[in-house]
């Protein structure tokens, strides 16, 4: 209540007193008083009232401001809003083909053919960029309007079997395969040329390529292959599936550069798998000519030993027949024989054991070779077997006054080896070694283990070889020309029965030697368990 | 009692190849057993009858309900272009079938037939009613109504309007092997089984309330005595002028409009799909006049929120019971909002749910679901950029 109020009726209380118990005419002025005072302050109130709804309608419009301001405000934010969805659109598309790019750029990294390749890239762009149709095609880079590749997706069989593949690249020719650039239209409606253009190319090809595709929309781009265009994808859509855009074409064209160069790649990749595949076949080929040559050679040594022992084995009989009939003549149980004819028998007898020996070694070799002959290992005692080998030669070194030191590892084990053959191998390097050795000489043989070969060496301290004769010891018939072998004849045998000996106990030989000072010859045998005895030729 | 639920899908150029192929990799999970029900969602790039031939020729006489989308969600994540069947046997679960066609025409009386032709099978205990109506055609609250007045006012009515990758021309729906467009079919689900349904968006509202001066049906003619257009030309600004008109509409998706609901946490969305010459826009359900609207706005994380509460929502509401499989309507405008991140959506749902939940659904052009809150006794209303989960559980 407005304090003009209060005031009033305060004041009203003691003026009903006074009218009451005033006279009138004091009474009638006190009401005029009174009436006034009441109007005064119902004035008062009405405008107190209109004050009041004046800053109501002030506060309201305030708000209303201020809502208003809040709603622009808000338009800031939908436009920001907008521009950023947009924005984001834009990025989740180009994001979506370039994963699309990476999970293929994967997957071509097993790919092996071209074909598939292709078949792979045309089923991408309908199956992962979303496009309705796409074909690939791969022309003869010498013949160039000759299609060697061609792969589709997203047509139906009996649509992509109407498509006139030949026509189809006449139409995209130019620009796609003269200038490399992209052929693209955005919405061909057969009225108006869609926007954008290439100027190389007419509505009328327009319109052809978008029947025979049956798509609205459509893009071509060419595949570049070692910097020549080589064929073209094209992808296409319909509605109500939105248009290409430039946004897409430039995608395509991505992903045919990648495909450009994976078929590259992948074409080089065919190449040398192909080298390599005729490289193989080759190598191939000729181990089986070598093979065959091997079998060839092996069984012309076979027959050549069977001959050699053949040949031997007749030429003994006659042989003895000669050596017996000479012996009796010059016993002189056929008649007198003079002390000439004596001579020339005694000549013909040491030829024929000549003859009787270098049959016997030719034989015992064939018969090794040809594996006929077998080593029989057995363990045995070498320090026996050389202690008969020395008394055996014990003569000849007497008559030049040679030395002979045996030096064998002490508890040596029982030696597995074929015993008789081992001696024959034993005589034959020690008589060498006599021959060659000038008087008052040393020679040793000596034996060292490892555990798992037995070395052993036959030393001499005579007049050595030059290295061309070394190399050429174990030839058949070969003899090193010097003035011991001329004086002395020798079956040139020797040496290469060694060596097949050994070579049958599953060792080898080699020989050490200096001219003047010496020759050593070396041959290991190996320690075979004793219990597996190695049979035969090994 | 068991029930055996399996899904396929098939990306496959050849469309008849595609529905075969989705369909034998959805039956794989039954053995031996052809399945009661097959739901087939499939892309419009597919030649639609032979696709369906194709599902057929495999799920033979199997019930079969589906229609076109906007993409296919899957366990994996969303998938476009593709075809995707889920094919149920049980013996908790029965489900009966209906179509309501003409939605155009008269939409309370399909929604009528569809309910009245599914209930004809006199199944005991039904729970649910899915549906998958036209969602171009006709006023689809209407619809939800019809089938409101078979199925009782608070029956649940639950599904997706089919879609047609967002080119807005028209929709298709599969009804036992045949290709309909402008219907509604349904499948009542029944029998002793848990149905737990929750629906969110996450969409905030913003700006100056407006008030829905004209309007028929699905169409605003006027907003606050405007062109309804002119309510996304003062919003978008520049913007608006770059944009071509029918591109104005495609981005105005994004920006519904929102409907408050007393009692509701949410406010109930409509979204615009096209415009028409005069500057109406054709909103994906009605909009009554008198209706005071407002500008709502998406962001990702709420959104994303959303789909943790409507998922938790659908599985609190089985009430401890384990589901068997889920279903999942989510809008086209949310697949648009999400952009890349539209897998997200799906992997917050399978982690409420359970990892190998079988999972099936698809992008709509607009949801079906209950509303919870005080006052509306699960009254089920027709919603717009709203994520529905579904979940079953039929043991």
């Amino acid at each position: 209540m407005p304090l003009s109020m209060k005031l009033l009726m305060v004041a009203a209380v003691p003026l009903v007193v006074l009218v009451v118990f005033l006279d009138q005419t004091l009474a009638r002025m006190l009401c005029a008083v009174v009436i006034v005072l009441i109007g005064a302050a119902f004035v008062s109130y009405q405008e107190s009232q209109q004050q009041r709804v004046e800053s109501f309608q002030k506060e309201l419009d305030r708000i209303n401001r201020i809502c208003e301001e809040l709603d622009q405000n808000t338009k800031i934010i939908v436009q920001t809003d907008l521009e950023l969805t947009r924005t984001q659109e834009s990025l989740d598309k180009k994001l979506s083909g370039l994963y699309v790019l990476h999970g293929l750029s994967k997957k071509i990294l097993s790919v092996r053919s071209v074909a598939e390749l292709s078949k792979l890239i045309a089923e991408a762009v309908v199956n992962s960029l979303g496009f309705e149709k796409a074909t690939l095609c791969l022309l003869d880079p010498a013949e160039k309007s000759r299609p060697i590749i061609f792969a589709q997706a997203g047509f139906e069989p009996e649509e992509s079997k109407k498509l006139d593949l030949t026509q189809l690249i006449e139409w995209i020719r130019a620009p796609v395969l003269t200038k490399a650039e992209p052929l693209f239209a955005e919405d061909v409606d057969f009225r108006t040329p869609p926007a954008g253009l290439h100027p190389d190319v007419s509505f009328e090809t327009i319109k052809s390529i978008r029947m025979a595709i049956d798509s609205r929309s459509f893009a071509a781009v060419p595949i570049l292959i070692e910097g020549q265009t080589q064929g073209f994808l094209l992808a296409s859509t319909n509605p109500p599936y939105p248009k290409m855009d430039s946004g897409d074409v430039e995608l395509l064209s991505i992903l045919a550069s990648e495909g450009g160069v994976a078929i590259e790649n992948l074409r080089l990749y065919e190449a040398l798998k192909q080298s390599y595949d005729e490289l193989e076949e080759r190598v191939k080929q000729r181990t089986q000519e070598l093979a065959k040559a091997n079998e060839e050679l092996i069984r012309l040594n076979k027959m050549k030993s069977d001959f050699v022992s053949a040949v031997s084995h007749e030429l003994r009989t006659p042989l003895t027949s000669i050596k017996g009939y000479t012996s009796l003549v010059r016993g002189g149980r056929l008649g007198p024989v003079t002390q000439e004819q004596s001579d020339r028998l005694e000549k013909i007898n040491r030829h024929t054991d000549y003859l009787s020996n270098l049959i016997t070694e030719l034989l015992d070799i064939a018969r090794i070779e040809s594996g006929r002959v077998g080593m029989v290992i057995k363990p045995f005692d070498l320090t026996r077997l050389l202690e008969t080998v020395a008394d055996l030669l014990a003569p000849q070194m007497k008559e030049k006054d040679l030395r002979l030191e045996i030096d064998l590892p002490k508890n040596l084990l029982p030696v597995p080896g074929d015993e008789n053959h081992l001696q024959r191998v034993f005589v034959n390097l020690l008589s060498n070694a006599i021959r060659f050795t000038p008087e008052h000489g040393a020679l040793a043989i000596r034996a060292v283990s490892d555990g798992k070969t037995l070395t052993l060496s036959v030393k001499d301290t005579g007049i050595g070889m030059p290295a061309a004769d070394v190399q050429q010891l174990f030839t058949e018939f070969f003899r090193a020309d010097n003035p011991i072998n001329r004086e002395k004849k020798g079956t040139g045998l020797g040496l290469v029965l060694v060596k097949k000996i050994v070579e049958a106990h599953g060792g080898t030989i080699r020989v050490e030697s200096i001219v003047g000072k010496g020759t050593t010859f070396l041959f290991t045998l190996p320690w075979i368990p004793i219990d597996q005895p190695a049979m035969g030729a090994v | 009692m068991a029930t055996w639920v399996g899904v396929g899908s098939s990306r496959q150029s050849d469309s008849f190849r595609a529905g075969q192929e989705a369909a034998t990799r959805a039956l794989e999970t039954l053995g031996q057993q052809l399945p009661d029900l097959v739901l087939v969602f499939a892309s419009i790039r597919f030649d639609q009858q032979a696709l369906l031939h194709g599902v057929i020729s495999v799920s033979k006489k199997a019930a079969m309900v589906g229609c076109s989308t906007a993409g296919e969600i899957l366990s994996e994540g969303p998938s476009r272009r593709s075809v995707l069947v889920m094919a149920i046997r049980s013996n908790t679960l029965r489900a009966s079938i209906g179509l309501g066609t003409d939605v155009k025409g008269d939409p309370r009386k399909a929604g009528q037939d569809a309910a009245q032709s599914a209930i004809k099978a006199r199944l005991l205990n039904p729970r649910a009613f899915l549906i998958f109506p036209d969602g171009l055609t006709g006023n689809t609250a209407e619809i939800i109504r019809g089938a409101q007045e078979m199925l009782g006012l608070s029956f649940p009515i639950v599904g997706g309007a089919a879609a047609d990758d967002f080119s807005f021309t028209q929709t298709f729906q599969y009804f036992e092997g045949k290709l309909y467009s402008n219907a509604v079919p349904g499948v009542l689900l029944t029998g002793n089984i848990g149905v737990g349904i929750g629906a969110r968006h996450g969409w905030q509202p913003l700006g100056r309330p407006r008030r829905v001066t004209r309007a028929v049906g699905n169409l605003v003619q006027e907003l606050d005595g405007q062109t309804a257009v002119n309510l996304y030309q003062a919003y978008f600004g520049k913007a608006a002028d770059t944009l071509k008109s029918e591109s104005l509409a495609d981005m105005a998706i994004l920006y519904p409009l929102g409907m408050s609901i007393p009692g509701e946490e949410e406010y109930l969305l409509r979204n615009a799909l096209k415009m028409d010459a005069t500057g109406s826009l054709l909103y994906a359900g009605e909009v009554p006049e008198g209706t005071e609207v407002r500008l709502m706005m998406g962001s990702k994380e709420r959104a994303l929120d959303a789909a943790q509460k409507a998922a938790e929502q659908a599985l609190a509401s089985l009430g401890g019971k384990k589901p068997s499989f889920a279903l999942v309507f989510s809008s086209c405008s949310r697949a648009r909002l999400f952009g890349q991140r539209a897998s997200e959506e799906i992997s917050i749902i399978r982690n409420v749910l359970g990892k190998d939940l079988p999972l099936a659904g698809f992008y709509d052009y607009g949801e079906q679901a209950p509303l919870t809150g005080a006052g509306f006794r699960g009254l089920s209303y027709f919603h717009n950029e709203t994520l529905v989960v579904c979940a079953i559980a039929a043991p």
